[in-house]
């Protein structure tokens, strides 16, 4: 899994790559964490544009930032989520809860 | 009659689910499966080896999870096996949610059932715990009974 930071002056945009799974979730968590400590008060954006597989244990990862967030008034954003992301974030039943958006931070479309 | 299987003993760590996953991934593209489907199957096999090194083993780096692949020309049939701790209700455990951890979000069991067209789960405390999926491809022709 890698990781691009881009931090702007309302959002922190983490930019994923790879597999979010059990291997993964350890180290997302503590690099998202960190960049949530260095940069207060700012929104979260995930682009998950390059992700290529999550499943509940990356999923609890994203839970968790939300959680942790939203009590601050802060907001945690999934960009680029593509179809096969979004299926797994419907039968979480994630999408009532997280703002998932199908265009990437820069407006760009996701490939079906 | 089975096409192909596969045999997988991998350690009870982290980094080898998604070995597991590939493996699964590359004997269903075998048979007729969509993208989509393959994507579905690789989700609960996931979750299934998730839950024997998490659950079974408590993180334990020296337990043996067994995977068992069958291709058949029914699709897939996916055995996973533990010796961990195995479950004193399968019942409860299969339930969403029934996680004592407030990251880990208990929908493993979920999404095998979502995603696969049959699941099995056998277990008892001290024994371990055995996982058996299957998966037809949408697109398999499907043969009346009564013409087999």
């Amino acid at each position: 899994m890698q990781m691009v930071e881009r931090v702007g002056a309302e959002a922190i945009v983490m930019e994923l790559a790879g597999e979010l799974d059990l291997h993964a979730a350890p180290r997302l968590r503590a690099e998202l964490d960190r960049s949530l400590d260095r940069h207060p008060g700012r929104d979260l954006v995930l682009d998950l544009s390059r992700v290529t597989f999550i499943d509940s244990s990356g999923l609890g990862v994203l839970l968790g930032r939300h959680r942790r967030l939203e009590p601050t008034g802060r907001h945690l954003v999934l960009a680029g989520v593509s179809p096969g992301i979004r299926d797994v974030l419907t039968v979480a039943g994630l999408t009532h809860v997280l703002a998932v958006r199908d265009q990437t931070h820069t407006g760009e479309g996701v490939d079906a | 009659m089975t096409a192909n299987q596969v045999r997988l003993d991998l350690l009870g760590i982290p980094a080898n689910v998604g070995i597991a996953r590939i493996t699964a991934a590359a004997l269903a593209a075998q048979a007729s499966f969509s993208l989509p489907e393959i994507e579905e199957l690789k989700v609960a096999v996931s979750e299934a080896v998730t839950n024997a090194i998490v659950h079974g083993y408590r993180d334990d780096p020296a337990g043996i999870v067994t995977i068992r692949l069958s291709l058949t020309d029914d699709g897939v049939v996916i055995v996973v096996e533990d010796h961990g701790v195995g479950m004193e209700d399968v019942t409860l455990a299969r339930q969403a949610a029934f996680s004592s951890d407030p990251e880990r979000m208990g929908l493993g069991f979920v999404f095998m059932e979502t995603f696969m067209d049959a699941l099995t789960v056998e277990s008892a405390p001290r024994l371990g715990t055995t996982i058996t999926m299957a998966k037809r491809p949408q697109s398999a022709p499907r043969v009346a009974a009564d013409a087999r």
